[in-house]
């Protein structure tokens, strides 16, 4: 059942401007303050009194005072607006009204909303504050807060220029807001409202969600704080998965060997070993080569596999090589005899694995070996550890998670540099929506 | 109720699993430094088995 609010309307007339004013929650509303010239009423008593005349062209509001809107189950009627600034910030406010549950208000800051209800108790309040069991960090400090402009009705004898202390603590979605002048402190509990909800009720808002680059609300909820935890598991999961299977392959067993000798500088020398049998339907290969005789030079290493059924190839080059010298740094060497080449795909077969090796000089050195035998050693694995595909998986299971991670950093970092008391830097991470 | 993002991520970690685990079986990667010899078969010695 939604309450009807301000079922019962007064009309009056601005003794100022003449114009009808609805009055929308009779009985209660200490102040009126005229929609059309802004002056400000005493309605106290059943003779409306002018307290201040104004003649100032009124703001056009975003809800216009009378809007109706149902907010959390209770239909609420806009009866008053004021706008109020502390320390540059500024921020707007309007009253709403339901004769069953009294007032409410709608708190607006650079398109983020809150639904605040005013507190009958004080909150236990200090470097933090708590409240119903929860617990409100302290982001704005003491600070002075002066109305600038208000228009409608109020239950107290509001005017242009009223000045009080406030101070505010938050917790992710909730902000807890205290007033305080010479005669009393009132606490208020500000709901964050999501853009979708406050649009919903008034459409005519400007409501916004966080952007990257913007400003958020001290108390907006992470957009992304939510999808951390099953975001990070998902990616653990995935990663271990990976490592494990990854751990379960590698080569497994000599299937083939060639031995070669070639000439340094003279033509390239084949040698072919077979058969070799695959009888996986699908593997790597692994291929180490040695040359532990090259030195200032280097041995080309042709290697393939050749599938005796249906003459398609295999092929990987080793490149082995080895130099050294000196100079004003002091003695160097470069290069590998031995090298690991792997061959990816290779389907169930009988294989001839096919080596054509030569060997060259570096003529550079002055040292020149041609003519010198070169030893080849060439062994063949089935089976083969691709590091790359790991790598390159695991960088697209946790690239999401990162830029997850980035985004509730950026958040966490837009939101507490409007903080009064900075957090240690560590605190962002602590604090992350469960501040 | 897993939210929408958190039901696509956890697709994706799938496809991506998935994927790895079959480069895994067929033995393949594109980081290998071999592979199947581009283009026209080379006959080396007789087909006869």
């Amino acid at each position: 059942m939604v309450d009807g609010a301000g079922s019962s309307i007064h009309g009056i007339t601005c003794p100022a401007c003449g114009a009808a004013l609805a009055m929308r929650a009779p009985g209660y509303t200490v102040t009126l303050v005229c929609e059309y010239c802004g002056s400000f009423l005493d309605t106290a008593n059943p003779d409306v009194r002018l307290i201040a005349r104004l003649e100032e062209e009124q703001q056009k509001l975003e809800i216009p005072l009378g809007t109706r809107g149902i907010l959390r189950g209770v239909e609420w009627q806009a009866i008053g607006y004021m706008r109020r600034f502390s320390n540059g910030p500024t921020w707007e406010e309007y009253l709403l009204f339901n004769p069953y549950h009294g007032y409410r208000w709608l708190v607006g800051a650079d398109g983020s909303w809150s639904f605040g209800t005013m507190l009958t108790a004080n909150p236990d309040a200090g470097g933090t504050a708590r409240w119903q069991g929860r617990t409100y960090r302290l982001f704005y400090g003491r600070a002075k807060t002066q109305v600038d402009y208000v228009v409608g009705e109020f239950y107290w004898r509001v005017h242009v220029g009223e000045t009080v202390i406030t101070m505010d603590y938050v917790r992710p979605g909730a902000m807890l807001s205290m007033e305080e002048n010479a005669a009393e402190r009132s606490w208020t509990l500000n709901e964050y409202l999501p853009p979708g909800e406050i649009k919903a009720v008034f459409p005519g808002v400007t409501a916004r969600g966080w952007r990257l680059g913007d400003t958020p609300a001290p108390h907006e909820p992470s957009p992304f704080a939510r999808q951390f935890g099953p975001w990070r598991n998902i990616a653990l999961s995935a990663a271990a998965v990976l490592l494990v299977s990854h751990c379960t392959v590698g080569p497994l067993g000599l299937v083939g060997r060639a031995d070669l000798s070639v000439v340094i500088d003279k033509p390239t020398v084949t040698r072919s070993v077979g058969p070799i049998q695959l009888t996986s339907p699908w593997q790597g290969m692994t291929v180490d080569t040695s040359t532990p005789a090259i030195d200032q030079g280097w041995t080309d290493i042709d290697i393939a596999f050749v599938d005796r059924r249906t003459q398609e190839r295999y092929e990987v080059y080793s490149l082995n090589e080895h130099y050294y010298g000196y100079d004003s740094d002091g003695s160097w060497s470069e290069g590998n005899r031995e090298q690991t080449v792997k061959v990816g795909g290779v389907p169930a077969g009988t294989y001839d694995l096919i080596v054509e090796a030569s060997a060259h000089t570096w003529s550079n050195t002055g040292y020149n070996r041609s003519g010198t035998p070169v030893g080849v050693t060439v062994s063949v694995y089935r089976g083969a550890v691709f590091y790359g595909n790991l790598m390159l998986a695991l960088v697209l299971v946790l690239l999401p998670f990162l830029v997850l991670w980035w985004l509730q950093y950026m958040f966490d970092k837009a939101r507490l540099a409007e903080m009064d008391h900075a957090p240690a830097p560590a605190d962002w991470s602590r604090g992350r929506g469960t501040e | 109720m897993m939210k929408p993002g958190t039901l696509i991520y956890a697709l994706w970690c799938l496809l991506v699993v998935g994927g790895f685990l079959t480069a895994q079986h067929y033995g393949y990667s594109p980081f290998a430094d071999g592979a199947r010899a581009p283009g026209s078969v080379h006959a080396y010695g007789p087909q006869h088995k």
